[in-house]
């Protein structure tokens, strides 16, 4: 059978589970980071796109795992194999390396979060507060 | 414990405290006027965070109580309710900036030949 079908066969599967795929978190960073830029379009604001950057570095960094989870880290495995020689792994507790990878990439997907959060804080602080508002007459 | 088993704690870490600024970022933003979707969002964040880090703290906790824990602390669903509750707050976020955005007017943006068009 073709390999996308595959994919979405399996993606569907685990729609199904009661485990959340990691096309959802996916698909809801995309969504937010659309949100963000659609808002920034509006309102002309740097803060904006720093937390749509941040939310872009996360779902870039979740990216291995997304292809892992679809169409097997079997398949990411022979990635990271071609990718990096034996020596970066060496001292590593896994064997699969494809596994090692994600779990390499989820150490630095915290920074996009901090300024996801960063970004909205300081657009928060470049809005008027309701209680600040002038009373229409 | 070796470098990287301190670098994954730190980053577990850090993940959990940004994602709780974030809820709180977005409490902040409705407060501020921005669209009520978000203050969902962020309690959703909150609460996401909270069940995330509950073994967490149950296990810090641990050192100084001598107590059975409770069934749901150590729960291995309380990663799943709050991937639920985290993707909400996602969703959340993108409806709040969409809807926040619509009601901002359009801003006029340069085009090709505008300068040729005000002389």
């Amino acid at each position: 059978m073709e390999r996308w079908l595959l994919a979405a066969r399996r993606g569907l599967r685990q729609a199904a589970s009661m485990y959340l795929p990691e096309w959802a978190w996916f698909l809801a960073g995309v969504a937010c980071m659309a949100g963000l830029v659609a808002w920034h379009r509006r309102a002309n604001s740097r803060h904006l796109v720093m937390a749509a950057g941040g939310l872009g570095w996360s779902s870039l960094v979740g990216l291995p795992q997304l292809y892992g989870d679809l169409f097997g880290y079997e398949e990411l495995s022979r990635f990271a194999d071609k990718l990096f020689d034996d020596a970066t792994w060496a001292g590593a507790t896994w064997n699969d390396t494809g596994e090692l990878l994600v779990y390499q990439c989820s150490l630095i997907a915290w920074p996009g979060m901090a300024f996801f959060a960063l970004g909205l804080w300081r657009q928060g602080s470049s809005l008027v507060p309701k209680t600040a508002q002038p009373v229409e007459s | 414990m070796s470098f990287l088993d301190i670098l994954g704690n730190f980053s577990w870490g850090a993940h959990c405290l940004a994602l709780g600024l974030g809820g709180v970022a977005c409490l902040r933003l409705w407060k501020r006027g921005a669209d009520k979707a978000f203050a969902v969002s962020a309690w959703l964040a909150l609460a996401g965070v909270a069940v995330l880090s509950l073994p967490w703290m149950a296990g810090w906790v641990m050192a100084y109580i001598q107590m059975p824990l409770p069934w749901w602390i150590l729960s291995r669903h309380s990663t799943n309710i709050s991937a639920i509750l985290l993707f909400g707050h996602f969703v959340l976020c993108a409806a709040g900036a969409l809807r926040t955005a619509s009601r901002l007017p359009v801003r006029p943006r340069a085009t090709v030949g505008a300068a040729e068009v005000e002389e």
